[in-house]
């Protein structure tokens, strides 16, 4: 906050002049911005499709063209669908997994497009779905990066994911602290490994969640002059 | 003894009725323009408060008067401030992104409502650019 004192009260022990700037305190009121989920109606590409060699459980659905890097429809991040506690995962619609293998190493980053600017991210909560006889693991840690334009990324955070504790969908808090204005999000995975009960050869992702604040209003800055009311008490 | 409470609200923009409101203490403060002949640091310490204020008690929250270690003021290069230098401007850091609503103040005075205080400001603000 920028605060310009443009006029003072005229100083009656002064003889009416105005005399030096002066301020005994100064706060404000306010309150924290509401969280929303950014990454709900985002865009979002990869660097290495979802795929796995076993068979094409965890591409993201929809995929026409899926071989041809960019040509392939998008969804399965942020539909606010995930794969159903105690059900295997199976073909058709109701697979919201994409996953990556085999081997579990294998990288990629996810770049949300947000659409627009946002205070961002105050928390990214990564969806994953563990299934031990598939051998589908989880991912186990996560680079967070932010940028204005798309092409120039600052590093917010490195996060390692604990250990699900079994078979099914699981929610895996990212908290990040300093939030900034931002359009784009990236996630960087470096494979996933992890499992109980056997041992991985992909890891998988059911949902992305960024809760952002919204700037409101919109990231210009805003000027009001005002004239403030003061309100003089007397207290014995 | 006689106290004096000045305080002053100015609606900024974006009220949210929907959160509840915090008195914001701003964490740091720099003096762009101006003089210093009380630190600036004074109005953001809650130096002179007459207790700890909060969003729910401030309006009854008074400040004591001034001195060196509770108030800030600058030089008083002429009679009239404003014909031998330009407006104060300080930037305040909320250390967080916040909806704000209000500005409250506590004036500079010597015991008496002597109309010793600011009387009009310009506020700005911007988001952080990351």
């Amino acid at each position: 906050m920028r605060l310009t004192i443009t006029d003072n009260h005229f100083e009656r022990r002064r003889g009416g002049e105005r005399g030096p700037r002066r301020l005994g305190e100064v706060k404000f009121l306010g309150s924290d911005l509401p969280l929303v989920n950014a990454s709900a109606g985002a865009t979002y590409s990869y660097t290495t499709l979802p795929t796995f060699s076993g068979g094409t459980f965890y591409l993201d659905d929809p995929h026409p063209g899926y071989a041809t890097a960019g040509d392939y429809g998008v969804g399965d991040l942020n539909d606010g669908v995930t794969h159903p506690n105690g059900s295997a995962p199976t073909t058709g619609p109701v697979n919201s997994i994409v996953g990556w293998g085999d081997p579990a190493s294998i990288a990629t980053d996810i770049t949300f497009d947000l659409g627009d600017t946002f205070y961002v991210p105050e928390q990214i909560v990564l969806g994953s779905h563990l299934w031990a006889a598939f051998a589908n693991g989880a991912p186990d840690s996560v680079t967070v990066r932010s940028s204005m334009d798309g092409s120039i990324f600052t590093d917010l955070t490195t996060a390692t994911l604990g250990a699900p504790a079994g078979d099914g969908h699981w929610d895996l808090a990212v908290p990040i602290e300093g939030a900034s204005a931002a359009r784009f999000v990236q996630l960087s995975f470096d494979g996933g490994a992890v499992l109980t009960g056997n041992t991985p050869n992909k890891w998988m992702l059911d949902e992305i969640t960024i809760l952002a604040s919204v700037p409101e209003p919109s990231r210009a800055m805003l000027l009001l002059l005002g004239v403030a009311g003061f309100a003089l008490r007397r207290r014995r | 003894m006689r106290n004096l409470s000045l305080s002053a609200a100015l609606a900024l923009a974006c009220t949210s009725g929907a959160h509840a409101s915090t008195l914001l203490t701003p964490t740091a403060v720099n003096l762009n323009t101006g003089t210093q002949f009380f630190s600036i640091g004074n109005v953001i310490d809650n130096s002179g408060l007459s207790g700890a204020a909060t969003s729910a008690n401030y309006t009854s929250i008074t400040h004591a008067g001034a001195s060196g270690t509770t108030a800030w003021t600058t030089d008083g290069p002429a009679a009239d401030y404003y014909t031998a230098a330009p407006a104060p401007v300080m930037t305040l850091d909320l250390g967080g992104t916040y909806h704000v609503s209000d500005l409250v103040l506590w004036g500079y005075h010597f015991g008496s409502p002597n109309n010793n205080e600011a009387k009009t400001f310009q506020v700005e603000f911007d988001a952080p650019t990351g």
